[in-house]
């Protein structure tokens, strides 16, 4: 799996955490949501 | 301007009402306020606490966020709605559960049970816990609410009481003596009874950390805003405009007089009728502000220069707590391993569900203030102080307190509505809102520690030195004790004998922090734990085998020069421990073999805690007597926040005395009519107020006995409106309304005082701080998330020493609740100012989070307490966050050193070992 921009994405960053970490995060379970929809075990997919 | 009204009908707990009220109106003030249902309680205002949750046409909503248009029609169900004559299968499974404690969440997650209940009689654990998401609780740790509503069909035929046999109460677990009404609505808490002609309260609170302010004309502004009955300022005080809950110490005005410390700080009342204060906008009031430089980190306080917050108070140190004892640098120098970090924490919310509320009025030249409180006679003595006032001259009533924590013993509104109350002549009302109950009142002092721990090469700990700076906030509170109680208390509950540590309490512009569950312990308990586990790991001992080997035990001497001469149970503690550490490092070795993304961690902390005072004086005095009519009436003045005072102090005194549980009457604290109790802190209800009722208990029956010229060897017992003294064969009957009656209807009575045993510490801190320790350990096993840096929690096994279990399911609800608040201090609870003022962006632990608890009751008894018991209230919640952290670094490798050990600093922590790599 490719990273690619995602303009949507655009996080605040706050005391919860930085906006780095939620677009990390974002994109973390996005791929998860993604690989799941597919049926792709763990392992065969970088975030 | 007031708003338009409009009829609203709708149904309520099946009777048709109509109110007029605006149609924005929230339906949770409707309920309350218009239709006196005060079972629905207000916790924020905002949806995020759910304690206003009710039935909708049967979907659970909060009420909070209903406006009130919205019900025209429709039927609306209430916690008095739930019971039909007699409990429901429901209520009674909370009750037999003990799965509430304060109760002022307890309507709310009933109704919303009752919804789920309705169409699944018997969820599962998941589906419980996703029906009940919305619903905080501060005090009960979720577990035994989730039990109670997955079995609530095992309820049917009412509930047991669970009512012990006559000298079998302590040990037993009756349920909880104040129960019923917290799970039928009826319990009153600080909002529930505000009169109908009382005045409304508005606080004017400063917007910022440090700011001058002068007023313009406060009387046209008044005059000018129709329903106003009175601006009120400091000027308006006839006392002493200072308080403080220690007396040296004492600093803070009730109202701020020309500039403002802290954000959030009080400077002005407005009261005025109910409708016109819900309508009124502040945003004309005449006040002008300066903002003024602030600081916020004690780093920045001490330095050079700084601004003196309190300028008497040089560098803004408060002051600062020391211990030594034998040669800590010559031990370090000398050992065969060491190791030294430092840890940050944060301000922690208490988070109570209930904000802080009462009302004050004047009865003849008294004045009168019933509010929740922690700690009523010393509300009595600040609010006299304040108002200039002599002590009689007020009275404290507690109503019900819905969480307190270490926060409601400091006075909040108390001097305040008892000013309007003293200046209009009627009676005056206020409830914090969240917003100003998380602004102005206490939290957690943040902590910067460093510390160095050294070993022998077999693995005994040599020496140890610690260094904290306790960020006190704007003002004293209890910023000594934590300073002056963390020394004591840093070297964990093991054999150090070279040690120094010092504690400082350090001003800022910040939240006053003061007393929150463990006085500090739990922030330098952190400090110490994760450092052991680096010197096991450094040894290369195993964890749990480290810290057996160097547990305290009896004959030991402490840091303070104490020798504990018996009762002390830490190393029971973790032996109890040993098979479930096995299990668990087991499965996490498993567990870890096969997965990559996630790993697994276990954890292990211990504690100690001394209950009650710092050698301070500490005195509770418990009255019991027989009444006339054949009751034992229980004057009890330990406030019971929920943690059981009510209860178990009542289990101690009818085993002493040797009549039944199901005798007593109890007469709570009201500083009219309640001997001093002494507050409800620092875990010493069950030890200090336990052994007064012990006293008190005997003490009753040795008059009852003498009464009658018998041995002590003989029985007596209540049989209507008389008693009987059996001794041998012989039984006598006395006729009690015979006999000679006391102002309070009494014809027994008795009154004892206890005080314990302290001894003061030198300029080194060595001494006799405690009389009682009580001890603990926990395992905690979780897993991280590698990439996300979250963290699973997947079981808490908790052992805890606490001398004699007076009522176990109390005992097991304290843990519980314990553990949830160190898990929110461990994970995710972070309270800065001005940015997480709320329930929403401030986050506790809800019903997902603590997962399940397994708790393992040891039973070393203390020969001073009752029947052998130690406190344990605080002790319960210091072992969770060091166990948690100790558990990620055993799965990720690396030690979080800033808490909350939240997901992105995880994620950072675990990258930057990689980049190191």
């Amino acid at each position: 799996m490719l990273s690619a921009p995602i303009d949507e994405l655009s996080p605040i960053a706050d005391v919860r955490g930085s906006a780095e970490y939620r677009e990390h995060a974002a994109r973390e379970i996005v791929v998860r949501a993604v690989c799941a929809a597919t049926s792709l075990g763990e392992g065969k997919v970088a975030a | 301007m007031t708003m338009e009204r409009t009829d609203i009908a709708f149904e309520v707990n099946d009777a048709a009402v109509s109110v007029s009220v605006p149609p924005v109106r929230r339906l949770s003030q409707v309920l309350r306020d218009e239709l006196r249902l005060t079972g629905t309680k207000v916790g924020c205002d905002a949806g995020d606490c759910g304690a206003c949750t009710v039935l909708v046409d049967g979907n659970p909503v909060c009420a909070c966020l209903v406006p009130a248009a919205l019900v025209s029609g429709a039927s609306v169900t209430t916690v008095e709605g739930l019971a039909n004559g007699r409990l429901s299968a429901l209520q009674a499974s909370f009750l037999e559960h003990g799965a509430a404690q304060c109760g002022i969440c307890t309507p709310g997650l009933l109704v919303a049970a009752t919804a789920l209940l309705q169409r699944n009689p018997t969820p599962s654990e998941a589906e419980t816990q996703d029906a009940l998401g919305g619903v905080l609780c501060r005090c009960t740790g979720y577990r035994k609410i989730v039990a109670a509503v997955m079995h609530a069909s095992q309820h049917m035929d009412g509930f047991d009481r669970r009512l012990p046999e006559v000298g079998r109460a302590v040990g037993a677990s009756p349920i909880r003596l104040d129960g019923v009404p917290k799970v039928t609505g009826d319990e009153k808490f600080g909002g529930d009874s505000f009169p109908h002609d009382a005045l409304s309260v508005l606080v004017v609170r400063s917007p910022y950390y440090h700011a001058g302010f002068s007023f313009g004309d406060l009387d046209a502004w008044a005059k000018a805003h129709p329903g106003i009955a009175g601006v009120f300022t400091a000027a308006d005080i006839p006392g002493r405009n200072c308080f403080g809950v220690i007396g040296p110490f004492a600093d803070q005005p009730a109202l701020a007089e020309g500039f403002a410390r802290l954000r959030g700080e009080a400077v002005a009342l407005v009261a005025g009728e109910r409708e016109a204060i819900l309508d009124l906008d502040l945003t004309d009031f005449p006040i002008a502000w300066t903002e003024l430089p602030h600081v916020l980190q004690p780093r920045e306080a001490k330095a050079d220069g700084a601004l003196l917050i309190h300028r008497h108070r040089p560098a803004n140190l408060l002051t600062s707590g020391y211990v030594e004892h034998g040669d800590p640098d010559g031990a370090l120098a000398a050992a065969a391993v060491t190791v030294s970090g430092a840890i940050e924490t944060s301000f922690v919310e208490h988070a109570y569900i209930e904000p802080e509320a009462g009302f004050a009025y004047m009865d003849g030249d008294t004045l009168v203030i019933v509010a929740c409180t922690q700690a009523p006679y010393m509300d009595r003595d600040d609010t006299a102080k304040v108002l200039g006032l002599p002590v009689e001259k007020v009275r404290i009533v507690p109503t019900a307190t819905g969480g307190g924590f270490g926060s409601k013993l400091d006075v909040s509104l108390q001097p305040l509505i008892g000013l309007v109350a003293m200046k209009t002549g009627r009676p005056a009302a206020l409830a914090y809102t969240r917003n100003e109950s998380m602004m102005s009142t206490t939290k957690r002092h943040p902590a910067e520690m460093e510390a160095t721990i050294g070993a022998d090469s077999e693995g005994r700990v040599t020496g140890m030195i610690f260094e904290g700076d306790f960020n006190t906030g704007a003002y004293a509170s209890w910023g000594p004790t934590v300073a002056n109680r963390v020394p004591v208390h840093a070297s964990g509950p093991y054999q150090t004998p070279n040690y120094r540590a010092t504690g400082r309490a350090i001003h800022t512009n910040g939240p006053i922090a003061g007393a929150f569950r463990g006085f500090g312990v739990p922030q330098a308990t952190i400090m110490q734990e994760t450092l052991y586990d680096a010197l096991a790991g450094k040894l290369g001992m195993d964890r749990l085998d480290f810290r057996l080997k160097n547990c305290l035990r009896n004959g030991c001497e402490t840091v303070t020069g104490q020798r504990l001469e018996s009762g002390v149970g830490i190393s029971e503690c973790l032996e109890r421990l040993q098979q479930h550490w096995a299990r668990a490092l087991g499965d996490a070795e498993a567990f870890n073999a096969i997965n990559t993304a996630s790993k697994r961690g276990v954890g292990v902390a211990s504690c100690w805690y001394g209950c009650g005072n710092t050698s301070l004086p500490n005195p509770s005095t418990i009255k019991v007597g027989v009444s006339a009519s054949g009751d034992v009436v229980l004057h009890q003045g330990a406030v019971d926040i929920g943690q059981g005072s009510n209860t178990v102090i009542s289990q101690i005194c009818a085993d002493a005395l040797g009549l039944p549980l199901d005798k007593f009457r109890l007469k709570s604290a009201d500083t009219a009519i309640t001997p001093d109790a002494g507050k409800t802190s620092a875990s010493r209800q069950t030890f200090v107020t336990g052994k007064a009722a012990e006293k008190a208990g005997r003490a009753l029956r040795e008059k009852i006995l003498r009464f009658a010229n018998v041995s002590d060897q003989a029985t007596i017992a209540l049989d209507g409106a008389s008693i009987s003294i059996r001794e041998v064969d012989a039984t006598r009957r006395i006729d009690l309304r015979t006999l000679k009656i006391d102002a309070d209807g009494l014809v027994f009575v008795a009154e004892e005082t206890y005080d314990p045993p302290t001894l003061p510490l030198d300029a080194k801190g060595q001494g006799k701080p405690y009389a009682v320790y009580g001890y603990g350990a926990q395992i905690a096993e979780l897993e991280v998330d590698l990439k996300l840096g979250t963290v699973k929690l997947l079981k808490i096994t908790a052992a805890h020493d606490v001398g004699k279990a007076i009522n176990p399911v109390l005992v097991e609800g304290q843990i519980e609740g314990g553990i949830a608040q160190g898990i929110g201090m461990a994970l995710m609870e972070e309270y800065i100012p001005g940015r997480t003022e709320n329930l929403h962006d401030y986050l506790i632990p809800t019903i997902g989070d603590v997962p399940p608890v397994e708790h393992i009751l040891v039973e070393v008894p203390d020969p001073e307490g009752p029947f052998g018991a130690k406190g344990l209230g605080e002790h319960v919640l210091i072992p969770t966050a060091p166990a948690i952290l100790n558990a990620i670094r055993h799965a990720t490798g690396v030690l979080v050193t800033k808490v909350p050990a939240t997901p992105s600093r995880i994620l950072a922590a675990i990258r930057e070992k990689e980049a190191r790599r």
